[in-house]
Order: C-alpha cells, then structure tokens, then sequence
C-alpha cells in the first residue's frame, strides 16, 4: 500500500506523541513516527523541524544537547508539563474527529 | 509572565538568531547523514544514497527559513527590516523627512519642557521625608476679611500641646532682611527664623554640621546660623571649614552650624539662611503677633481632612477660652505639595493642553503626508494585502518606517526641551513656585517616550489602513488607473477638520488671554510709575539703635539724593506698592463702631512727606505730611479715598481721629485724605490704605522712591554711590524702576499671554498647512473632472468655487467643534482672567474670522490651480 500523506496539523500531535514515552532526538523522532504507523505515515523528514522549532517555540517541548548511541552531539527534544496536557488535548480532538470521519464514511 | 517568558524567547530568538540557525543546520546535516548511512547499508551506492537522503529529507533552505519563521523571530527581524526601510526612505526624501522631523521634534520639544514644568513644579513629591504626611497650617479670620492668615505663637503653643493628629508642629517667621556684611559687598539676604524642630519635622538633615538643637530656641542662644547650599556655594566659595566660623549678620557675630543640603529651598528658593526662631513670651499672652508660618507632620494613617477637623475643634476650643483675642479666629489644614502651587496649577494644566493640541495638530499634518504617501504606494501595499500579508503586519510595516523619523524628532525635541529648561526656566517669574524642581527627571522622559510611541500608534495606524483598503479591487482600481473615490479622502477630511477645531480652541484662548492682559494694563494703580525708580534698604538696627537714629539715617539718605541733579523728589516707604510686601492690620475710627464700617484689614504705610509727590498719589483733601511731623509732634495719620468713603464723603474725616486697635497705641488725627492706590496686585483691589508719617512710626526695612527728571533706569548707579557715601555698610536690594516693579507683579499674566499666543500663533501655521494639503490633493485628485467641465463650459470662478466650498465645509465643521470645546472649557480658562468671560464675544468671534481668512488663504492657492487647468491637457493625461 501506498504510504498516505500527512494530514494537515497532524505531525504535531504525532510528534508529540512520540516524546511522550522518553525524550529523543528528530532523527529518531522521524523513525519512531515510522515505525509506529506500521509505515503507514510518510513524514517528509525535513518538516520536522519547524514543527520542532514551534513546538519550542509554544513551549510544549524544550530541547537539550546530549550525546546520541552512535556517540554523536545531538539535541534531545522532550515533552514538557504543558506539552503533555496539549498532548491529551489534540489526542482527544484528533479522536472525536477520526470517529466523526469513520461514522460518515460508514453511513450508506 | 506567560507574556514575559514569550519575549524573552523571541528576543534570545533574535539576538541569538545565528547561533539558532547554525544548531538547526548541524542537526539537519547530522539527520541527512543518518539517511545517507542507512541507504548505504541497503547498499545504494554513496552518491544515490546521498540524492535518496536528500529526497527524503526535503528543501534545507526552505525548511531553514520556515523553521525561523516559526521561532517567532519574524516579527521582530521584519520590525528590524522596517526601520531600516523608513531609514532609507528618509535619506530618499530628504524634504519630507525634514518637515516629518521638524514637526515632531516641535510637538516633542514643547510638551516635554512643558510637562517638565508641569511634573517639577505640580507632581513631583517634595524633598522631604514621607512628604505627603507634611501640611502648613493657616489661620482662617473670615470675620476680618482675612481667609488665610498667618499663624499666632500662642495659638501655636495651644495647637502643639492638645492635637492628637500631628507628630509635632514646627514654626517659622519670614525674615526679609538678614544684612550680610563682612567678606565683600554688603549684601541683604532674605531668609526665615525657624524653630529648631523644623529640621525633623521636614526630615532631612544638613550637608555639613548640624540643624539647630532646643536650646538655641532660647532667647540668648540664638546667635548661630544655617546656610542655604547656594549661598555657601556662591557667598563662601563653598569652603568645608565654614561650621563653626562666625558671621556678620545684621551686625551681630553669629556661628555657623550648618550647611544644608543643594536640594532644601523651604519654603521657596528665595530664602537663603536660616537662625533659631525666638519670640517675646508677651506673646503668648496678648496673642496679638499674627506673623508665623506654621509647618506640622501627621501622625502615620492621620489624613489632612481629619486634621482639618480636630483642628476646626480645638480651635472653636481656644476662641471660647480667649473670646476676644481668638474671636472668629480658625484654622485651615493645607497639604504642603498644593499649598504653594494651587495659583499656578490651571495656568500649567492649561499650557500643557495648549502644548498637546499643538502637537496633535502637527501629527494630523505628518498623517496627511503619510497617508499621501501610502496612497502613492497603494499598488504595492494592495497587492500585499492580496496575496496574503495581514493587516496587522502591514500596520506594524507602517509603525517600523515611522520610527527613524520619531526617533530622530524625539532626540532633536528632547534637546530643544533640555535647552529651554536650562535657558528660559530660571527666567519664569518670581511667582512660580518650585522652579528648582524643574528639570528631565525619569517621570518626565517615560512620558515622552510614551507620547512617542502613541505619535508612531496615531500617525502609523492610518495611511496603513488607508491603503490596504479593498484589497484587489484596489488594485485592480490603481491599474485601471483611478486613485480612488471621495470616500478614499475621509481620513483626511477627519484631520483637517480636527485640527481646524484645535487650532480655534488654541486661537480662542490666546484671543481671551490677549484681551485680558490689555484689560488688566488698563487699570490705573491710582500712583504714576512712569519715570519712578525705586530700591529697598535694610536699615540695621544694631547700628542704628533707636527710632530716632534710624529715622535720622533716612533723613540724611534722603538729603543725599535729593542733591542728584537728575532728582525731582524723593520719598521713603515701608512697603513699596506691587513690589510683594505688605504690612497691614486692623483699624479703629474715632465715634464709629468698628462693627458697622466693615473695614476689616488696612494697608500700613510709613511715609516721608514727600513720598505722595513722588508716586504722585493725589492728594484729596487735608493735608500732606510735613518734616513737622515728628515723635514729638502730635499724632497724625492721612487716610485713603476708600477708608475716608466709610465715614462718609472725602472731606469728613479730616480732624477726626483714627488708631490702631492694640493696647496703648494713641489716638492719631486725621490730616488728610489721599487717593486709594492698588498694593498688592493690579488685578485685584484688596484693601485700603493709611499711612503715618516715618518719623511717628519708624521702620527699618524701607524702599527708597524716586522720582527723575529723565530715564529713571539711568540713575541706579549714582543712587546707590549716593547711599554708601551716608553708611557704605548699606545693602541695596531689588533695584529696578516703577514701571519694572509693575510689569513684574503681572509678569505671569504676561508669560501665559505670550506663551498661549505662540502656540496659537504655531497652531494656526501648522492648521494651514494642513487644509493646504489636503485641498490641494482634492484638486491634484478632481484635475480631469475639473477639465471636464470646463471643456463643457464651466467659467473658471465656477471651478474656485467648488474647491473653495470644500475648504468652507471643512472649517465650517472643524470650526464647530472648536467653538463648542472653546465653550466646554470656559470655566477653566476663566480662572485666567481679569474682567473677561471665558464666553467674550469678542475674543471668539475675532478668532474664528482670523481663522476663516487664513483657511481661505490656505484654500486659494490650489483654487487657483484648479481654475488654471488646461483641459486638453487634463483630457490627455488619461
């Protein structure tokens, strides 16, 4: 199966999403969004980071230099208290929709 | 916080913005790179892995700039962008930018020196401990015709011993003659006595040594002195070992203690030094002596209205104790900081509104050509507008290019501001309160910077929404080529008719104060002082210990003078009229009761007989003094026309007997009646006049009148060689003549007058500026309209017409609502006249004709232009 297109404005909530189990860094973001979808989900790499940079920005996440597995520098992006209640948010949002879409799709 | 947390971000953001972009670009490369190592391993050869990576990962340039945009950064870099723009637009149009920058830095410079007056002489807190706790205490004898007295010492002890609401209460008495002699010129120095608990009541402490200690308040210890920061400074070099030497203070040794600190000028930067306050303990039980200022603290949470009334009861307290000395004797409460400024308050408030019409109505200018320069952009604006650009961000565009213009006028008008302060604020007159005070203080310069940033709000806001009105149908409309319809000009003609209205209600009120002040010139003072010079002496008592000495003193002064050949006739007095003393008290007319006559409070004179001829007083009737009238001669007094109108007509009183009402004061006969003359002021009749021969009733403190044969400024010099060749140990002060005397008591009448008048004078320039250019745009605008009709056959007085009626309906309505706020504020401003209404018929209507013509004037000259256009030319430039 072709992989879909992101829908507009969801590669925050999926970005999210991933920080919410450990910080890491965008690399590893872009394979965690991935592998979660089952390779579903194309994410153009690169657009990750402005969507890292607003996230920062909102200060939903905050970032720090560390060193990565292959003992290289790299950021570390992980979520904050405020990014975990935004995180609940856009999940909740993201449900009433997709359940709202599957119910019209299903409806003859 | 949220707020201050996302500036600070957007601030590192952008001062940081390098550092940021180079760690975004590291860790892009270090992600491509993760790519590019996978690829390989799937076993892409290394130039296919790195075009795979590249592909996957995306446009890095794009992906840079949208990763700064949503740091937050934008905004401010684009502001950065923006003024950089109005930097190059204002070298591009130097003209412009030239009049755009006069014209702030004119607003600029007037309202902050203006509203540095206003905060340093009205606002700023006292120099005093808690300053706000500190009041002046008055008496209050309504009864007498007094509504604001000085205070009594007896009353003050009482006051003192039984309030609850005052810290303590300190006393001190004017002392306008301290002779300093010794080191240099003798000199005369006004300064106070002052009871040794001012010092803590005030809260502050000297510079150098100490304030005076409770036994200095004692009578024999009061030989010592505290010297102002400026005299020190100015009169003893401002040498540190001055505490503890002795100087020479109305010929008696006294020790200096201390040096006050630079800001201490109480009440007033006139006074100059200060001694222990000491009083004859006789007072305290007569309670006659009237002649103390009273200074009190409130205890903390006390408020001046409860003081007002525990004072108002102990008061009635004390009138029922000493029923005749305290009858109808009150007492007032006033908070320190209004006391002395309550005069001049609506003056200043005033002034500053006149000074922020002024410079709204330069703003509207500066809007008018910015709006017609951002019609001029209107393509470029619209098609921005059109594809996307906010209105927001095309405002904050408009706000950015306004800033090198605001900041280049806001430094050139804080100068000017800085100038005038520092070169014309010493010069006010007299009268004004606080001067020292004046000066750029924080208060001020944040309110600067606050009318700055609301010019760039009020001027940015408009040519922005202006132009990006209509998005692209604009556009559309600007390539069609039509530069938009009547309603396009609105803005405008809102402007135009705001400062018409300012620039009328500026006009009006100059025109009312104008009017005033000519008013006020008309009054005759009831003395003549044209060719008069006058000078004050201090007669020190220490040399000249009896009245006998001091009056022969003056009887050898004034052989001298009156041996200059220049001299006509010369005169001595205790007070001079409109010089700012006064001595007054009551009166008791023989066979009259003191109740029915209602005379209240008279002006005392001392005079030497040829004083009247001097000032030329008239005299009415009886009698002027003569060299006979001496202390052993009988008691003789001359009264004035008004005092004589209470007994009846001019002629009755003479040989009737008159005195004052204190004790064993003796019976005085009347010997004739003099015209009544104005003392205090020209603008206010206050009270009438008796007068004493000098050689009955001595005083020490004297001005010396004059009168020349030619220019009296002439003969200052020669007067004063004259006296010192009598005592060259005399001081001489306030040397001017007469006339110099009455101009200065209505000098701040005069500065208003000049002041307001300018600022109309600007006002109305600026307003004709304004209606030039927009009538001239409506033309420029209407040019092929107007070749139109007159190629169908218009007469071109048809075409002036038709511009002239706009520039009429413009003024028309500005003039409207400039009447109507001239009306509005009457009251106010009334408070600022003499013997004008604030609703002067002539004064508005003078003003809205001046107004109408130079309108007219304004709207001509593009009238003229209109009604020169060549039709086929106008026809042809489509």
């Amino acid at each position: 199966m072709k992989p879909i297109d992101l829908v507009q404005g969801t590669l925050d909530l999926l970005i999210l999403k991933s920080l919410a189990l450990e910080p890491m860094h965008g690399w590893a973001i872009a394979g965690r969004i991935r592998q979660l979808s089952n390779d579903v989900l194309l994410v153009q790499q690169g657009s990750l980071y402005p969507a890292l940079q607003r996230l920062e920005y909102q200060g939903w996440i905050k970032a720090k230099w560390g060193v990565s597995e292959q003992n290289r520098r790299a950021k570390y992006y992980q979520l904050t208290r405020a990014g975990r209640r935004q995180l609940d948010r856009e999940a909740a949002a993201w449900e009433r929709l997709a359940a709202a879409v599957t119910l019209v799709v299903r409806t003859v | 916080m949220r707020f201050a947390q996302m500036l600070l971000m957007r601030f590192r953001a952008l001062v940081r913005g390098d550092a940021a972009d180079r760690e975004l670009s590291d860790e892009m490369r270090a992600h491509v790179e993760h790519l590019v190592a996978e690829y390989t391993a799937r076993g892409l050869t290394p130039d296919a892995a790195r075009e795979a990576a590249r592909r996957e990962f995306g446009p890095v340039t794009q992906l840079t700039e949208e990763s700064r945009d949503a740091r937050g950064v934008a905004w401010l870099a684009n502001g950065w962008q923006d003024i950089r723009y109005g930097a190059r637009l204002m070298r591009r149009t130097p003209g412009f930018a030239a009049a755009a920058i006069l014209t702030i830095a004119l607003g600029i410079g007037a309202t902050t020196a203006m509203f540095s007056v206003v905060y340093g002489v009205v606002l700023r807190p006292l120099p005093y401990r808690d300053p706000d706790r500190l009041v002046n205490l008055w008496s209050t004898a309504i009864k007498r015709g007094l509504p604001r007295a000085n205070v009594g010492m007896a009353n003050v002890h009482d006051w003192r011993a039984r309030n609850h609401v005052f810290e303590d209460i300190a006393a001190l008495r004017r002392v306008a003659n301290f002779n300093l002699t010794g080191q240099g010129e003798p000199e005369r120095l006004s300064g106070s006595s002052v009871s040794s608990n001012l010092f803590p009541v005030l809260g502050v402490t000297p510079l150098l040594g100490r304030t005076f200690t409770e036994d200095e308040d004692e009578i024999g210890h009061e030989h010592v002195a505290l010297l102002t920061y400026p005299l020190w400074f100015r009169r003893f070099g401002a040498d540190p070992g001055i505490v503890g030497r002795s100087i020479a203070l109305n010929g008696e040794p006294h020790t200096v203690v201390g040096v006050m600190r630079p800001d201490f000028a109480f009440p007033t930067r006139e006074y100059q030094i200060y001694t222990p306050l000491t009083f004859d303990p006789e007072e305290l039980v007569n309670r006659m002596n009237y002649s103390y200022l009273a200074v009190a603290r409130l205890k903390p949470g006390a408020s001046p209205a409860q003081a007002q009334s525990e004072m108002t009861v102990l008061a009635a307290q004390i009138e029922h104790e000493h029923p005749k000395e305290n009858d109808g004797i009150g007492v007032e409460v006033v908070p320190m900081q209004d006391d002395d400024v309550a005069t001049v308050q609506t003056s200043l408030y005033i002034l500053l509104a006149a000074v922020a019409a002024m410079l709204l109505i330069g703003c509207a200018n500066l809007t008018n050509l910015l709006v017609a320069r951002a019609l001029a952009r209107q393509r470029e604006l619209a098609v921005r507008a059109a594809l996307g650009a906010a209105r927001a961000r095309l405002i904050m565009q408009s706000i950015g290019e306004l800033v090198p213009m605001l900041i280049a006028g806001g430094a050139l008008g804080l100068l000017g501001a800085a100038w005038v302060i520092g070169a014309l604020v010493p010069l006010l007159p007299a009268g004004v309160p606080r001067v020292e005070n004046v000066g750029l203080h924080l208060p001020v310069l944040v309110g600067t910077a606050a009318t700055l940033a609301a010019i760039a709000v009020f001027v940015g806001v408009w040519p922005a929404i202006e132009a990006s009105r209509g998005g692209l149908n604009a556009v559309a409309d600007v390539a069609r080529g039509h530069t938009g319809g009547r309603s396009r000009s609105r803005v405008r003609d809102v402007l135009v008719v705001a400062q018409i209205a300012a620039t009328l209600w500026l006009v009006i009120g100059a025109a009312l104060l104008v009017r005033s002040f000519g008013e006020l010139r008309q009054v005759r003072p009831g003395f003549n002082p044209e060719r008069v010079y006058s000078l004050h002496l201090v007669i020190p008592r220490s040399k000249y210990r009896t009245d006998r000495d001091v009056a022969a003193y003056g009887d050898r002064l004034l052989e001298r003078v009156r041996a200059l050949p220049e001299v006509v006739s010369a005169g001595l007095v205790n007070r001079l009229p409109l010089a700012g003393g006064t001595q007054t008290g009551g009166i008791e007319l023989e066979g009259i009761d003191p109740k029915a006559t209602g005379v209240g409070n008279v002006d005392y004179r001392s005079v030497t007989p040829d004083y009247f001829r001097t000032l030329e007083i008239p005299l009415l009737s009886g009698r002027s003094f003569a060299e006979t009238d001496t202390e052993t001669a009988q008691p003789v007094a001359i009264i004035d026309e008004r005092l004589a109108k209470t007994v009846g007509t001019i002629a009755d009183p003479i040989g009737r007997r008159v005195r004052i009402p204190v004790m064993n004061l003796p019976w005085l006969r009347i010997v004739g009646v003099v015209g009544h003359i104005r003392h205090d002021r020209l603008d206010e009749d206050t009270r009438p006049q008796i007068y004493f021969p000098y050689k009955q009733r001595t005083q020490d403190r004297m001005a010396l009148a004059v009168r020349t044969r030619t220019e009296p400024a002439l003969i200052g010099g020669s007067l004063v060689s004259a006296i010192r060749t009598v005592d060259p140990e005399q001081p001489v002060y306030d040397a001017r003549t007469l006339e110099a005397v009455v101009d200065r008591s209505v000098a701040q009448r005069w500065l208003q007058t000049v002041l307001l008048g300018s600022f109309a004078a600007i006002a109305v320039l600026l307003a004709s500026i304004g209606v030039y250019g927009v009538i001239a745009y409506t033309v420029g605008q209407r040019r092929r309209e107007f070749g139109i009709r007159l190629a169908l056959g218009a007469r071109r007085s048809e075409i002036v017409g038709l511009v002239m009626r706009r520039g009429v309906v413009l003024f028309a309505a500005g003039a409207a609502i400039g009447l109507v706020a001239a009306a509005a504020s009457a009251r106010v401003v009334a408070s600022l006249l003499f013997n004008i209404s604030g609703f002067d018929l002539v004064s508005l209507a003078v003003s809205t004709i001046i107004l109408f013509v130079v309108a007219l004037g304004a709207c001509g000259l593009p009238a003229r232009r209109a009604a020169g256009v060549d039709p086929s030319l106008a026809l042809r430039a489509e």
